[in-house]
């Protein structure tokens, strides 16, 4: 269950982190990543949109954070809940 | 999305457990975070798998805790849960990548268990591994330091380990790539070959 709301967050953060490096790998080849015969400009076009496309990165990553915060509060709950249920017994 | 969100409260009420993957998130553990120190004696201690996802752990749960406070203050002085959470968003980011992150590095080390120990591929996967948890540990390095989890020795061991690490790795970084089995014709590139013969 864990990983069905985190899927949103992992799609922003693996997305982020494939498309700053591929612009790295780019970057580190000098002239010939510069170059459209490496084939890595042509690389980077196609695969930058990915942060966009099915779910833009940061709104995906609101959605894993939504969920965070309310397992937060309901874990929260749970144990003063039984904590105050202890005292009164 | 709501209907999936409130799913796991739901399961917890039906008396299921919830997974163990989000334990770091109980009250329990919270009073303790702020005290919470790394405890790795040696640069080679340091670089355990174990202690560096404890590492991403306390940072994930420690950005949890912060940013939940963050929302909760917000609504306290008025606010929409909606604005609360708007006002805040750059730390509801931090907090959901440094979940995720603590996702995948636990992935990772569950998958590299798995390949036979001693063996080659062992080897040099650990090697991935601790080099992915220590470069990636370093750009957030911040998080990581300034409820003083992390010392500076630690910070310091953390950029020997991603130099060492690098230079171990490089030989194997062809074959690394390689191991995806992308084809030329995917790769359409005139720099190198499938092999790693130019």
């Amino acid at each position: 269950m864990s990983c069905r709301c985190a899927g949103s967050g992992l799609k922003s953060l693996t997305t982020t982190l494939a498309a700053g490096g591929i612009e790295t790998c780019r970057r580190a080849c000098g002239g010939h990543g510069y170059s459209e015969l490496s084939g890595l400009p042509e690389f980077l076009v196609d695969y930058v949109a990915a942060v966009t496309y099915e779910g833009e990165n940061t709104l995906l990553a609101f959605q894993t954070s939504r969920f965070l915060i309310k397992q937060v509060r309901y874990e929260g709950s749970v144990h003063s809940a039984v904590r105050s249920a202890w005292r009164s017994c | 999305m709501a209907i999936v969100l409130t799913m796991p409260c739901r399961a917890a009420k039906r008396g299921v457990k919830l997974t163990a993957g989000l334990a770091h998130l109980q009250p329990e553990g919270r009073a303790a975070l702020g005290t919470q120190r790394c405890t790795a004696a040696s640069a080679s201690a340091f670089e355990s798998p174990a202690v560096l996802v404890a590492a991403y752990r306390h940072r994930a749960a420690r950005l949890a805790f912060a940013m939940t406070d963050l929302v909760d203050a917000g609504v306290a002085s008025g606010k929409t849960e909606t604005d609360a959470r708007n006002s805040v968003g750059i730390e509801l980011v931090r907090a959901s990548m440094a979940h995720c992150m603590l996702i995948v590095l636990d992935r990772f080390v569950s998958g590299v268990a798995k390949t036979p120990a001693g063996s080659a591929e062992h080897t040099v996967l650990t090697k991935l591994l601790k080099l992915f948890a220590l470069f990636y540990l370093e750009q957030d390095l911040g998080e990581f330091m300034e409820d003083g989890y992390l010392s500076p020795q630690q910070a310091a061991w953390t950029r020997q380990g991603v130099r060492r690490l690098l230079k171990e790795l490089v030989d194997n970084a062809l074959g690394l790539v390689d191991a995806f089995d992308f084809t030329d014709h995917s790769l359409n590139s005139s720099l190198g070959r499938y092999d790693g013969n130019w």
